[in-house]
């Protein structure tokens, strides 16, 4: 009779077939960011998108509006002379810096990780990019700048420049690098975070797969390609969406959209400007984000 | 016998001892090869931030007579003392690190939560929403900020407050609607915090959850006491980045919050202060005892306060990592998981 009791008053959370109860808290776990995401993120975009349509000239105390089609857009992409120039722009800055990043990141990500003398003094230093990239000290220190120009007099470039000329290298290329090297101090301020993001993912990597390998006789190279590589790859996709928002973020086009927004007061084409951007940004993390995914290896497909 | 075997014993050991130079010859060029870089690039880091306490430490008459580029002539804490107070340290300081800390921790765990279920349960639409959290990491903030500043100053939910209060709710100017946006993933990059938590998630065998389930463990038991400690390197990381950011932030807070908050928090401050220095050191003095004298025209001397106030709000972020990063190898060396 007791236990009858009991099992009546359970009632209907006990009664759930268990993949249901994961449904159910599943969906508990979503419900805050879901709330978030379409009240302050899904409403202000559609708002956006909206704000396009319309000439919006400033009132006392609101707006107001003027239905006036998809002219906005024919604005920015035809008759704005620096639209076009700095969505290219942004492009050839994403294509450029974005494999650079990664490469480097990954690269002091795995230098950082592992067991050597002073790695605490390290791993705090290599920390101090993202306090710097963050902007907190955007403040006009003359320092900052003696560091960028310290770095450019720090690498000898004419020697490279030298090497680079004899080696065949094409010129393209060779510019790549030598704007590499030369700029390697805000390179490394901009991959700070994907190096965080990098040394967690090679902290998560069991040791008993190193382990194995040791014990088979792999090689370093062969450890690297068959373990950390796909291990980290989950990884390198969030590292690559978020060095491509970075990238289309700082570009110089947004600078523009908030001039035309703010300082002109034209916030009709400004939204429209930004809607066109951020479909061209969508597009490229899309493709990327598809292309990466079809390598990274996840344990559970 | 005893010959025969020290001579096969030789040979081995000959052999040995040739592997364990060639060895160790590798693994000295690896650690100078580590080191070296690792030195070069800390130094290039470490430049800026040393340059900027080194003009806070010089003594201020002798700003601008620096013949050397690492050694200030003359130290003295005149400049650090005038940054104390200027940004009122300890109160900013307390309240930046409290108000972050909340903001950190709620992004953290609504990010640990949200990132489960897009990691773990499939169900119809999923990617779609998956995919708003990369749009919300790619979109800039700027670009949907006047959007969002409209959407706050009449929040609504499909007009049901407005049919409640008779009219819309005014987020702006609240701390709550900050801790608001972070609580729903919405606040500083907290797109980027679900998708970091959601590849370590799916890094994880699923066994390991299976076995709970028929060891009886339920489904919050399972995740708080089997999923969130093996992914702990990860959460840490998530929760600093979002402090970093957070204590930064000038974007959200300036946008949101009360002036009372505003007044407070270090990163604004700095910004703030970097512009009226000159005022900023006169109205210091006219509150100091005139026996203690200081010097406002000199914009070198401007400058060497302003880069020890810069100093002293990053201070603590660069402590705090200091701390954290030892719990990063602690946190794995915990868990004994397999792969499978």
């Amino acid at each position: 009779m007791k236990d009858n009791t009991k099992a009546v008053k359970k009632g209907w959370y006990a009664r759930l077939s268990y993949p249901k109860k994961r449904g159910l808290w599943g969906f508990i776990f979503l419900v805050p960011w879901l709330i978030g995401a379409i009240f302050f993120f899904m409403v202000p975009l559609v708002q956006t998108f909206y704000y396009s349509l319309f000439q919006m000239d400033l009132k006392l105390g609101g707006f107001d509006y003027t239905f006036i089609r998809l002219d906005n857009f024919i604005n920015a992409l035809t008759v704005n002379t620096d639209f076009n120039t700095y969505v290219l722009e942004a492009l050839k800055d994403f294509a450029i810096n974005v494999p650079i990043q990664i490469f480097v990141s990954l690269f002091v990500a795995m230098l950082l990780n592992g067991e050597y003398k002073g790695r605490g003094f390290f791993r705090v230093i290599f920390f101090i990019p993202i306090i710097l990239a963050t902007g907190i000290t955007d403040v006009k220190l003359a320092t900052y700048t003696v560091a960028k120009q310290g770095s450019q007099n720090f690498v000898n470039v004419d020697f490279l420049i030298q090497v680079f000329t004899t080696s065949g290298i094409p010129q393209s290329a060779m510019s790549t690098i030598l704007q590499t090297v030369t700029n390697i101090f805000s390179v490394i301020t901009k991959a700070g975070v994907q190096m965080i993001i990098f040394l967690a993912g090679l902290q998560s990597i069991s040791p008993q797969l190193y382990e194995v390998a040791k014990m088979e006789g792999c090689t370093k190279f062969e450890v690297f390609c068959k373990i950390t590589l796909p291990m980290i790859s989950p990884m390198i996709l969030v590292c690559m969406v978020y060095s491509i928002a970075d990238s289309f973020a700082g570009a110089t086009i947004t600078t523009l959209i908030n001039q035309t927004t703010f300082t002109n007061g034209n916030y009709g084409l400004g939204a429209a400007m930004s809607g066109l951007y951020f479909v061209v940004t969508v597009g490229v993390t899309l493709i990327c984000t598809f292309i990466v995914s079809k390598v990274v290896f996840y344990y559970d497909n | 016998m005893t010959t025969k075997k020290q001579i096969k014993n030789n040979s081995t050991a000959q052999r040995l001892s040739r592997y364990a130079v060639r060895k160790k010859t590798m693994n000295a060029l690896g650690l100078i090869f580590r080191y070296t870089i690792l030195i070069c690039i800390g130094f290039l880091i470490i430049t800026p931030i040393y340059q900027t306490f080194k003009e806070g430490i010089t003594e201020q008459s002798m700003l601008g007579f620096s013949n050397s580029a690492w050694v200030p002539p003359a130290t003295s804490m005149q400049s650090f003392l005038e940054a104390y107070l200027i940004l009122d340290y300890p109160k900013g300081l307390l309240f930046s690190i409290l108000n972050t800390l909340v903001l950190a921790l709620l992004q953290t765990a609504c990010a640990a939560l949200a990132a489960y279920t897009f990691a773990r349960l499939k169900f119809k639409g999923s990617s779609i929403l998956f995919a708003i959290v990369i749009f919300s990491i790619i979109v800039p903030s700027q670009s949907i900020m006047l959007a969002q500043y409209i959407s706050f100053k009449n929040f609504d939910i499909f007009g049901l407050i407005k049919l409640i209060r008779g009219e819309p709710l005014n987020l702006i100017g609240s701390t709550f609607s900050v801790y608001l946006l972070a609580a729903t993933g919405m606040g500083v990059k907290g797109g980027l915090y679900i998708y970091i938590l959601r590849q370590s998630y799916r890094q994880l065998p699923v066994s390991i959850e299976e076995a709970a389930y028929v060891d009886g463990a339920g489904f919050l038991k399972t995740f708080f006491h089997i999923v969130l400690p093996e992914v702990s390197a990860s959460l840490l990381t998530v929760s600093v980045l979002s402090f970093v950011w957070n204590y930064s932030d000038r974007y959200l807070i300036s946008l949101l919050m009360g002036n009372k908050a505003r007044g407070l928090q270090l990163s604004l401050l700095l910004s703030d202060v970097q512009g009226r220095m000159r005022w900023a050191i006169q109205d210091l003095q006219s509150k100091m005892p005139a026996t203690y004298v200081m010097n406002w025209e000199s914009p070198l001397i401007q400058k060497g306060v302003l880069s020890a106030c810069a100093f002293l709000v990053i201070l603590p972020l660069i402590i705090l990592y200091f701390f954290v990063q030892k719990k990063f190898i602690q946190g794995v060396e915990r868990s004994g998981l397999g792969g499978d």
